[in-house]
């Protein structure tokens, strides 16, 4: 994402760009972030959390995207309204939130859309702005940011997903001695009806795993 | 007209495989190719996100004209240089490939629908591993495992070629277990390797194949189906397998639907040469068996054939009167002269050249035997 746009939105969350956090989704791999995602484990954000977002908020206080009808002033004020700050709790708010607009964790996981009109917020308002428009949602309109200033260490790892070609590569480069030693590699592959850009099954598997 | 925009995954110059396909327009980005567990990936994808994942190195640029109405199951077939020349190095060539090429960074590509590209990985893979199990060189053993990795790494040939071949075997099963064998144990997946290299053959390799060949009208259809009836063998056609797709044709008049079966079997041939061969191989009859094919035309699906490895593919080549094919083809109330410059009846002559044997359209059935014999005795 645009430099620019990510510091507008640490502005917002009075982040102070000596120090800027380390981001992931909650249990969620974005495309956007390509052929590898990294499956952390909940001690990464524990150690040391600044906070989380109830959506992306790089593409919320940037306008981007599905966010792109709202003005910047309503983009922040939104931005504000959607985070939680360390140290207040948020996993009872994110479960029940999921819970509520997918019936469980494996639509959100797997990238389902929410049920209609179940947001009470500016995310609602942008997704009818979607929808109405092209129809396609980017799940970063309801994906939940977690932000943590502790760097990812190689034990908070749980497992690694790879595309099929990705894997390739890295078996290449590494053979049987990889990076990381004892995890799980969740490894996509083609078929007769197309790709598995990652070993989907897995993946939810993992993230339920850690809930 | 669209543009294919990137490869996602980026597939590499070493490997063979398949990759999504970012098609863009003036209006859209669509990504063609996922499977329906993956879909949610390709969703909503934009321009400036694809750049990015190019520019990240997760996505490989392509440039190329696409018809605008490819289908969500399209797909990129990804032959790369160096595993072109590492597979010829070993004898260890692709099946034909599709007809219409595209050139990327360190390989070509080619477009089609999944189902019908991905029997190129599949059977590469089966042909490897029988090589592999018949190979008495270690280092080739080792060079066939390793290219099967950048094939179908997940496939149970190439797991229980790389564990035959690994210099630390036990090493090479705990990674299995961490990847594409999750949830079995080191000794769990060492005794499916055991069996599997024991016992896993290809399903084609004990098929004798009998190939008819012929123009529109010298009477191939009606020989090979007295051929296979005299000897109670199974007869199946590339052509009923092109009507199978083409279901509107028979509503057409002769001429029309000739045309139409006729530019239906040529895109299959160009589509993927290797999907058409299996459609009218698929279950092959009980071991041992001799299969009668009709309606060969092409000698891209000869080539194919032989690549499969059967242990037989024996052509005839069924001729007759040149004055009694264009009567015979006049009496359908088709124009013989329009006909015969069609794709699917330009390679019949040199097919007919180039056959195991040549017969007139009146063979008697003394003749057939000679055929049956010779197929018979290998």
């Amino acid at each position: 994402m645009d430099p620019a746009t990510v510091s507008r939105a640490e502005a917002i969350l009075k982040i102070d760009p000596a120090r800027r956090p380390v981001y992931a989704y909650a249990a969620f791999l974005h495309p956007d972030l390509g052929r590898i995602g990294l499956i952390v484990g909940s001690e990464w954000f524990t150690r040391d959390p600044h906070g989380v977002s109830r959506c992306d908020s790089g593409g919320l206080a940037g306008c981007v995207g599905g966010f792109g009808h709202l003005t910047e002033d309503q983009a922040a004020r939104a931005l504000e309204d959607l985070t939680h700050v360390s140290p207040h709790r948020w996993e009872d708010a994110w479960v029940t939130e999921v819970k509520d607009a997918f019936g469980g964790f494996r639509g959100y996981i797997a990238g389902a859309a929410p049920r209609r009109g179940c947001y009470k917020d500016a995310r609602q308002t942008c997704i009818d702005a979607v929808l109405a428009k092209s129809g396609l949602l980017d799940p970063r309109l309801w994906v939940w940011e977690v932000r943590s200033f502790s760097s990812i260490a190689r034990g908070d790892i749980e497992a690694v997903a790879l595309a099929h070609e990705a894997w390739k590569e890295l078996h290449e480069n590494y053979g049987d001695d990889l990076p990381i030693d004892g995890i799980r590699y969740l490894v996509g592959r083609p078929a007769d009806e197309g790709l598995h850009h990652f070993r989907e099954d897995e993946v939810v598997a993992a993230f339920e795993r850690g809930l | 007209m669209a543009r294919a925009i990137a490869l996602l995954d980026k597939p590499n110059s070493a490997s063979f495989g398949m990759a999504p396909v970012v098609v863009a327009d003036d209006a859209s980005v669509r990504v063609l190719g996922f499977a329906s567990a993956s879909a949610h990936r390709g969703r909503g994808v934009t321009r400036p996100q694809v750049e990015e994942l190019i520019r990240g190195g997760h996505a490989l640029p392509v440039d190329a004209d696409v018809p605008s109405a490819l289908k969500p199951n399209t797909v990129a077939l990804w032959f790369g240089d160096v595993f072109a020349k590492s597979a010829k190095a070993l004898d260890l060539p692709a099946a034909p490939l599709p007809a219409s090429p595209l050139e990327a960074r360190g390989g070509t590509f080619f477009l089609g629908p999944s189902a019908a590209l991905y029997p190129y990985l599949e059977r590469w893979i089966i042909r490897a591993f029988q090589k592999f199990r018949s190979e008495q060189s270690d280092e080739s053993r080792k060079e066939i495992a390793k290219l099967m990795r950048w094939v179908l790494p997940h496939r149970p040939e190439s797991l229980a070629a790389a564990w035959a071949t690994a210099s630390k075997p036990e090493r090479e099963l705990e990674l299995q277990s961490r990847t594409f064998e999750l949830d079995k144990t080191a000794a769990q997946i060492r005794s499916s390797h055991e069996h599997f290299l024991k016992s896993a053959g290809d399903e084609l390799a004990d098929l004798r194949l009998v190939v008819f060949t012929g123009g529109t009208g010298v009477g191939r259809g009606e020989l090979a189906e007295r051929f296979a009836k005299q000897f109670s063998l199974e007869c199946r056609s590339f052509r009923r397998s092109v009507v199978e797709q083409s279901s509107h044709a028979a509503s057409l008049e002769d001429a029309k639907e000739k045309q139409v079966l006729a530019d239906n079997g040529q895109r299959e041939v160009d589509l993927s040469p290797l999907a058409f061969a299996l459609s009218v191989l698929d279950s092959p009859p009980e071991k041992g068996r001799i299969l009668v094919l009709d309606s060969l035309r092409h000698k891209k699906m000869r080539e194919t054939l032989g690549w499969l490895q059967p242990k037989q593919v024996f052509v005839v080549a069924v001729t007759t009167d040149e004055s009694e094919r264009r009567r015979r083809v006049q009496a359908r109330k088709i124009d013989p002269d329009t006909l015969f410059k069609h794709a699917t009846e330009r390679e019949i002559p040199d097919l007919t050249k180039q056959a195991d044997l040549r017969i007139r359209d009146v063979a008697t059935d003394q003749e057939l035997r000679q055929i049956f014999d010779l197929v018979s005795h290998g």
